[in-house]
C-alpha cells in the first residue's frame, strides 16, 4: 500500500473507476482508451482533481490504430469530450492502459502527442488537460495547465471499500518503526502504520460516539484529527464521554436546584468537548496533531476542513450535520462512514428493537438523501433560530436515551472499517453497504441502498454536484 | 450575512411572480435566508374569515430543506366553533399572532419544489379543508 503522496493528485469515486478499470482491462492484455472528466478543489498536499464521468473509447470506433503510436482515439471522440469539458468546465483526462502490474510509464509516443495536442485542448477547454497510463495497480499521469505549467500526478485514489492509492511505482517502504504501536503494525506492517500516520481525518460530533471514535483513532496513530462539535459537555453527559471529569462539566455549579446564576457560570466555565476530545487523543498518543473546531459542522470554517479531510466520521445526529457532510463526500469525494444509535422506548417503558448503524460514505454512491436518512423538514426547523424552532416544535423534545455499551459497537465497527479501508485489508470483492446490529435479537443485517437517478448528489445526472468540487458552492454558503 | 443566497433570492423572484396580484413582503433573516409573509390568502371553507396573510421562513439550506412550518392569521376562527388540532397550532410568529400549520412535504424534491410550489400547495390544502 502506498501512503498519501504530495503534490496533484486524481480521485476517482469507486462506481467509476469500476467501470474505467473493467473496460481497460477486460482481459485480452490489449490496449484500450477512455476521457475522464473532472472538477477541481484544493487539497491537503495539493490540488485534486475529481472525476466526475467517464467516456470509454469503443474499440475500432473511438479507439483505433495510430499514425504515431499503437492506438489513439478519434477525432470526433476527442472534440465531443472537449465540447463536454467546455461545457461543464471540466478537466480532460485522456486514459490508456499499459501491461504490468505495479509500475507504469508513458511511452514516448505517449509524451511526444500529450505535447502536441494537450496545450492546444488547455486553450479550448480553459481547463487542466492531462493523459493517464494505468497497469492493474500503478498510475502515471501528466497534466498540462491553464496558466502553462505541466505537473506530474502524484496519485490517483480510489475511495471504495479499500482507500486505493495508485502511483507510477510503490513507494519506498518506511524507514524506522515506532516501537509503541509494534503489536498493532503487525497486522498491517510498517507501511501501513505510515500510511495512517500521514492522514487527516475529521469526526463531526464528539457526542457518546465521536468522544469513543477519537481515542480509538488517536490510539491507530492517526497523523491528524480534526474534532468539530460546537457543545460544552453537560453534566448529563458525564457517564459516556471517555475520561470526562466532573469538573469539565462543572456539576456542582450546574446541579439540580442550583441558582440560575451559578448554572449560567456553570456552562460558561465546562469545558468544549473539542477540548475534552484533545485531551484524550494527546492522552492516547502525543503525536497526533489535533485541530478544535467548536462550531456547528455546517460553519465555514469546518467545512472548509472537511473538504481538506482524507476521511470523515460523521457522529452526529442532526439532519443538518448529514447534508453538509454528505455534500462533502459527494463533492469533494471525501470518503467516510456515519455511525448512529437507535434507542426506542415508548411513552410506557416498553423498549423497542435496539438499532446500531454503520454506514460508509462512498462518493457517488447512494447518498444520505437517497437513502431517506435526511428528512427535508427537520433540516427545515434545524436551520431555525433556536427561540423559532423551540416555538415551532409543538411536541416537546425528549433527551434520547444514550449508553456507552451500543456506543462503543459503532464506535469500533466504524474505526475498524477506517483502519482496513486505509491499509487496504478488506478483502477485494467485499461489498460497501451499510451494517446494523439489533443487539437485542443479536442479529446483525446488510441493508444494501440504491441511489436515486436524478440525485442532485451522488448520481451523474447532468444537474449533480459529484466531484464539481470548488466549482460549486456547499450548502448554506 | 446581510443579503440572499442566490438559490433563495431565485425562489423570492418565483414567489413574486406567482402572487404577482398579492403582496409579497420578504426580509433577510441574517443567515442568507427570508422571512416571507404572503397577504390576502383565501384560507378555505374551514374557517370564517375569508382572509389571512401566509407567512413561512425561506431558509439557508434553499433548496434542499422544506418550508416547514408555515403560519396563518391568529385570527382565524373555525366555523364549527371548536378549537385548533394539530397540526394546526396557535402560537406566536414574529410579533403576529399566529396558528402554525405543521404541514411537511415527505417527498420534497429540491429540483421541483420551491417555496411557490409549497404556498400553492399549502392554500390547495387549506381548500380541501372543511
Amino acid at each position: 500500500m502506498n501512503p498519501p503522496a504530495a503534490g496533484m493528485s486524481l480521485t476517482i469515486p469507486a462506481p467509476l473507476w469500476e467501470k474505467v478499470h473493467a473496460h481497460l482491462f477486460p482481459g485480452d492484455r490489449d490496449e484500450h482508451g477512455a476521457i475522464i472528466l473532472a472538477g477541481l478543489a484544493d487539497g491537503p498536499r495539493g490540488p485534486r482533481l475529481l472525476a466526475r464521468e467517464a467516456m470509454l473509447a469503443v474499440d475500432g470506433v473511438d479507439y483505433v490504430p495510430g499514425q504515431t503510436g499503437y492506438r489513439a482515439l478519434t477525432d470526433d471522440f476527442v472534440n465531443r469530450a472537449i465540447d463536454r469539458a467546455e461545457a461543464a468546465d471540466l478537466a480532460y483526462i485522456a486514459v490508456h492502459c499499459h501491461r504490468g502490474t505495479t509500475s507504469v510509464a508513458f511511452s514516448s509516443p505517449d509524451i511526444a502527442s500529450h505535447e502536441r495536442c494537450y496545450p492546444a485542448i488547455v486553450q479550448m477547454t480553459g481547463q487542466p488537460v492531462g493523459g493517464l497510463v494505468l497497469a492493474v495497480h500503478a498510475a502515471d499521469a501528466e497534466v498540462f495547465m491553464p496558466d502553462g505549467s505541466r505537473t506530474t500526478l502524484a496519485e490517483v485514489v480510489v475511495p471504495g471499500a479499500n482507500l486505493l492509492r495508485l502511483r507510477s511505482e510503490p513507494a519506498a517502504p518506511p524507514v524506522g518503526a515506532d516501537p509503541s504501536f509494534d503489536r498493532q503494525s503487525r497486522l498491517f506492517g510498517q507501511a501501513g502504520q505510515g500510511v495512517l500516520g500521514q492522514m487527516r481525518v475529521a469526526v463531526v460530533g464528539l457526542g457518546g460516539i465521536g468522544s469513543i471514535l477519537v481515542e480509538l483513532l488517536g490510539r491507530l496513530g492517526v497523523g491528524h484529527l480534526v474534532v468539530i462539535d460546537p457543545d460544552k459537555v453537560a453534566p448529563s453527559n458525564l457517564h459516556r464521554l471517555p475520561a470526562a471529569r466532573r469538573i469539565d462539566a462543572m456539576t456542582w455549579l450546574r446541579r439540580e436546584g442550583a441558582p440560575a446564576l451559578l448554572q449560567r457560570l456553570g456552562l460558561a466555565l465546562s469545558a468544549p468537548k473539542t477540548r475534552l476530545a484533545a485531551r484524550n487523543i494527546r492522552r492516547a498518543n502525543r503525536g497526533v496533531k489535533v485541530t478544535k473546531l467548536r462550531c456547528d459542522v455546517s460553519d465555514a470554517t469546518a467545512l472548509d476542513a472537511l473538504k481538506q479531510a482524507d476521511w470523515i466520521f460523521l457522529a452526529a445526529d442532526t439532519n443538518t450535520a448529514r447534508h453538509a457532510v454528505n455534500a462533502v463526500v459527494h463533492q469533494y469525494l471525501v470518503p467516510g462512514v456515519q455511525v448512529g444509535v437507535s434507542i426506542p422506548v415508548a411513552d410506557d417503558g416498553q423498549v423497542g428493537q435496539l438499532h446500531v448503524a454503520i454506514r460508509p460514505l462512498v462518493p457517488g454512491e447512494a447518498c444520505q438523501w437517497c437513502q431517506e436518512l435526511i428528512d427535508p423538514a427537520e433540516l427545515a426547523m434545524e436551520a431555525l433560530p433556536e427561540h423559532e424552532r423551540t416555538r415551532a416544535r409543538y411536541v416537546r423534545d425528549e433527551p434520547a436515551p444514550s449508553v456507552m455499551t451500543l456506543n462503543t459497537i459503532a464506535a469500533g465497527e466504524a474505526a475498524t472499517y477506517f483502519m482496513l479501508a486505509a491499509v487496504g485489508l478488506h478483502l477485494e470483492d467485499v461489498d460497501r453497504d451499510a451494517r446494523a446490529h439489533f443487539p437485542r435479537s443479536r442479529e446483525r443485517d446488510r441493508q444494501r441502498a440504491h441511489g436515486r437517478a436524478n440525485c442532485r448528489w451522488c448520481s451523474t445526472d447532468p444537474a449533480s454536484v459529484l466531484g464539481l468540487g470548488d466549482a460549486r458552492a456547499l450548502p448554506g454558503q | 450575512m446581510t443579503g440572499y443566497l442566490p438559490a433563495v433570492a431565485g425562489q423570492i423572484e418565483e414567489l413574486v411572480a406567482q402572487y404577482a396580484a398579492k403582496t409579497v413582503l420578504h426580509e433577510p433573516n441574517g443567515s442568507g435566508g427570508a422571512y416571507i409573509v404572503i397577504d390576502s390568502i383565501d384560507p378555505g371553507p374551514a374557517y370564517i374569515q375569508r382572509e389571512s396573510w401566509l407567512g413561512f421562513v425561506i431558509t439557508h439550506q434553499c433548496p434542499d430543506a422544506d418550508i416547514y412550518p408555515v403560519f396563518l392569521s391568529g385570527e382565524l376562527r373555525r366555523v364549527d366553533g371548536k378549537p385548533h388540532t394539530p397540526p394546526f397550532t396557535p402560537t406566536t410568529w414574529h410579533d403576529r399572532s399566529a396558528l402554525q400549520f405543521s404541514l411537511r412535504s415527505p417527498h420534497h424534491n429540491p429540483a421541483i419544489d420551491t417555496a411557490a410550489i409549497k404556498a400553492a400547495g399549502v392554500v390547495a390544502c387549506l381548500a380541501e379543508r372543511s
